[in-house]
């Protein structure tokens, strides 16, 4: 489970994350939709570990940059950043190793075939186009098994397949109680299958619908989200 | 060409107000002008001494010849493989589609050219004071030689663009080309070597071969020369020659580039683009971007790390690295380029200072020197060590293990590197001079010992000022960190120094050995926890 409370971050003069407060429980994948510059990758960040913040993070009850923690999930970065000079395999092999994970070639075989990275387990990082390095991070960070998946705009670069495999991997993620949440700018690669949107606006989360919500009330999510990030009155609230 | 006008005054008008919105950035220039200010000024108050108690002239001759060397001859050669450029991606994106006409955006490139190299002139000039009080030159002779240098930048860039456009796609004008830099090169060469066939192999001789007039007449960096050196000497005749012809390369090559080849933008793309990477992996603090693109990793024969669990995979993962780079981990590239210049400049210090005599310079002398120079250029490597590699990937940040075992696995390689380079070049020139092993011991302790200081010191800088955005203060402020690092144990060494008399020099090594290991430690205890709090540089 990903608790967030409160959650601020400042960059200079900039308010890029203003006191968010959501949760994704397990077996429930939220969507943080917004569009550029909203907040939404730095809110990611923050949630990994990567940047300092204001606030409360939990992954799984524990604080967001304990070892306990980092055990617990997965992170899946906007630009992927592969290391040039270790292959595809040596990739997961470090992430296995760096994770303790035990028996890890069978799982890493799995993911590698899933994405149509198999035939290239002996290419460089540096020799990977950009959707292939965005299909060996989504590798490396499902490796070790997580229980929350953090996604930072993880459709974009990838072909059809990948695509499709990656929208399978997610709903296969939330039957095995995974709290995942996956930020994007773009609602339709989204549309299948989200349980819970959030829509951030201007550092802000400026409405939060589940999708029984949506279906039981017959709101439009699209209609609602350009209402707010349009700037039009709509009652959206933040819950 | 109003156009261009209008972005020329724009980019001047917002760059001021840049500085303005920025006080750090305008205090750091501030403060470095004042810097340069008073250096000049040192410069101009100093004491007049006996002619005959400044190191000889041909020294400088000697030096700024070799400086216009390095710069020419590199420059020139990779403009032959991917040419230059004096163009931004934003031209790339704005100009070169637009209908103003590529002769016009040509002369707005120059004109930024000339400007960036006035520029480079004025950060020459950090060197002024100490060109001045060593060889008793006046301010002004010292702008003339920056000058040289900011004039060689520019004509070696058009020269540079010409030759890329001229021989592109024509493997036989490269190789005629090539022949002609060679030919030049080796002329000088010889020049320089029949000067020690006819009056020995000495210091007397190599300064003479550098200040000879003769070598002035070699086209381009001999004529830059030869007008420096002339406007230093009052010798206006000399000077307007030199100046005319280099001035006649410049137009030359200017009007040669504009008229063969209106279609330039081709020839200027790659090399703008490949500089954009460049300058943003800087400007981002991402030197593996830079080394990425330099470097050329073997080729993939086997895969997998094989060892390390937990933190401890990094590094087993950096000598992955490193065997993926080199054959043996640890001996770099850079470990054979620096013991290669520590052997060439033991050999010079040497012959110059009259062989293996009794009265030539002491082993010992030149182990300090080599030592004093290549840690100098060890701070350069450190820069781009693995473990500063590290923090650019999310990985040191995700890894479920403790902060501090991270840490010391992620900086080990860096670590280890400065001791196994100090092993080899010192050994290496310890044989060679036939020095006390007890000196070259202390060397090699010295030198790893600095590796350590500057890699502790990145670390803290990096915990103090991981949030500062400007690289360029960042790199101020570690450059600062360094020397309040060293003053404990520089301190010890002059008080021993200046306390006990006679005492060998290879005991004033020790205290700052023992203090930079010490050091070293005591922030890496201190940053222990400093992966909790860090930000990814992204």
């Amino acid at each position: 489970m990903l608790e967030v409370l409160d959650l601020t971050k400042k960059y200079r003069n900039t308010l890029a994350n203003d006191h968010l407060n959501f949760r994704v429980d397990p077996g429930e994948i939220a969507v943080m939709i917004g569009p550029n510059g909203a907040g939404k990758s730095t809110a990611i960040k923050c949630i990994a570990g990567l940047l300092r913040f204001n606030g409360n993070i939990a992954v799984c009850g524990y604080p967001n940059k304990t070892v306990e923690a980092k055990r617990n999930f997965g992170y899946i970065p906007e630009i992927p950043a592969p290391i040039e000079t270790l292959t595809v395999y040596e990739h997961l092999e470090f992430i296995a190793r760096a994770y303790k994970v035990e028996d890890w070639k069978d799982k890493a075989r799995t993911l590698l075939e899933r994405m149509e990275l198999d035939d290239k387990r002996k290419k460089l990082g540096k020799e990977l186009s950009k959707g292939m390095q965005q299909k060996l991070s989504i590798c490396c960070a499902l490796l070790p098994e997580p229980k929350v998946v953090l996604m930072d705009e993880p459709l974009i670069g990838l072909d059809p397949h990948a695509i499709k495999e990656l929208k399978t991997m997610l709903t296969e993620l939330r039957e095995k109680g995974c709290a995942v949440l996956v930020s994007t700018h773009m609602l339709d690669s989204v549309r299948d299958f989200w349980d819970k949107a959030l829509i951030m606006m201007d550092g802000k989360i400026a409405a939060v619908r589940t999708r029984a919500e949506i279906e039981s009330t017959g709101e439009d999510l699209e209609q609602l989200f350009f209402s707010i990030t349009e700037g039009a009155q709509t009652g959206g609230d933040a819950r | 060409m109003k156009a261009i006008l209008y972005l020329i005054r724009k980019e001047i008008k917002n760059a001021v107000i840049d500085l303005l919105h920025h006080p750090a950035r305008l205090i750091l220039y501030l403060f470095l002008a004042a810097m340069l200010g008073l250096s000049l000024l040192n410069g101009t108050e100093r004491e007049v001494r006996e002619p005959g108690s400044y190191p000889d002239i041909g020294i400088l001759h000697g030096v700024y010849f070799a400086i216009l060397f390095l710069i020419t001859v590199p420059s020139v050669l990779s403009g032959l493989k991917s040419g230059a450029t004096f163009f931004r991606m934003s031209d790339v994106n704005f100009l070169f589609v637009s209908p103003i006409s590529p002769k016009k955006i040509l002369a707005y490139g120059l004109v930024k050219q000339m400007a960036s190299s006035i520029f480079m002139m004025i950060f020459l000039m950090f060197y002024a004071g100490m060109a001045i009080n060593l060889f008793g030159i006046t301010v002004w002779q010292m702008v003339a030689l920056v000058a040289g240098i900011a004039l060689i930048v520019f004509t070696i860039q058009l020269i540079t663009l010409l030759v890329y456009s001229y021989s592109s796609g024509r493997p036989e004008r490269t190789g005629w080309i090539k022949t002609v830099l060679y030919a030049e090169i080796g002329m000088m060469v010889a020049f320089t070597l029949s000067n020690f066939w006819f009056h020995g192999a000495n210091q007397q001789s190599l300064f003479a071969a550098l200040a000879s007039p003769y070598l002035e007449f070699a086209p381009v960096i001999g004529w830059i020369k030869g007008m420096v050196f002339a406007i230093m000497n009052g010798d206006t005749v000399r000077a307007a020659v030199f100046a005319a012809l280099n001035a006649a390369v410049v137009a030359g090559s200017v009007l040669l580039f504009a008229k063969s080849n209106s279609d330039y933008y081709e020839d200027v793309l790659q090399t703008t683009e490949s500089t954009f990477e460049l300058k943003q992996a800087v400007k981002d603090g991402k030197t593996a971007g830079v080394r990425g693109m330099n470097t050329q990793p073997r080729r993939v024969t086997d895969t997998g790390i094989w060892h390390g669990w937990g933190a401890s995979v990094f590094f087993f993962k950096h000598i992955r690295e490193m065997k993926r780079k080199n054959r043996i981990p640890f001996l770099r590239g850079t470990s054979i380029v620096l013991l290669a210049i520590n052997v060439i400049l033991a050999f010079v210090l040497r012959a110059i200072s009259g062989g293996a005599r009794d009265d030539g310079m002491p082993s010992g002398l030149i182990l300090v020197i080599a030592l004093s120079m290549s840690s100098y250029i060890q701070f350069f490597f450190n820069a781009a060590g693995d473990w500063t590699l590290e923090l650019m990937k999310p990985y040191i940040y995700l890894v479920p293990e403790k902060p501090f075992a991270k840490l010391f696995w992620a900086s080990l390689t860096t670590l280890l590197t400065p001791v196994v380079d100090g092993v080899i070049i010192f050994a290496v020139l310890g044989v060679m001079l036939r020095a006390n092993p007890v000196t070259a011991l202390v060397c090699m302790l010295l030198y790893a010992s600095m590796g350590f200081i500057y890699t502790a010191g990145n670390v803290l800088s990096q915990r103090i000022f991981g949030q500062l955005v400007n690289k360029g203060l960042l790199m101020f402020a570690y450059m600062l960190m360094l020397i309040v690092l060293l003053l404990p144990g520089a301190g010890i060494s002059l008080a021993l120094y200046l306390l006990v008399e006679n005492i060998p020099l290879t005991l004033l090594g020790l205290p700052v050995f023992i203090s930079n290991v010490l050091v070293s430690i005591g922030i890496f205890a201190a940053c222990r926890n400093m992966l909790s709090s860090a930000e990814m540089n992204s």
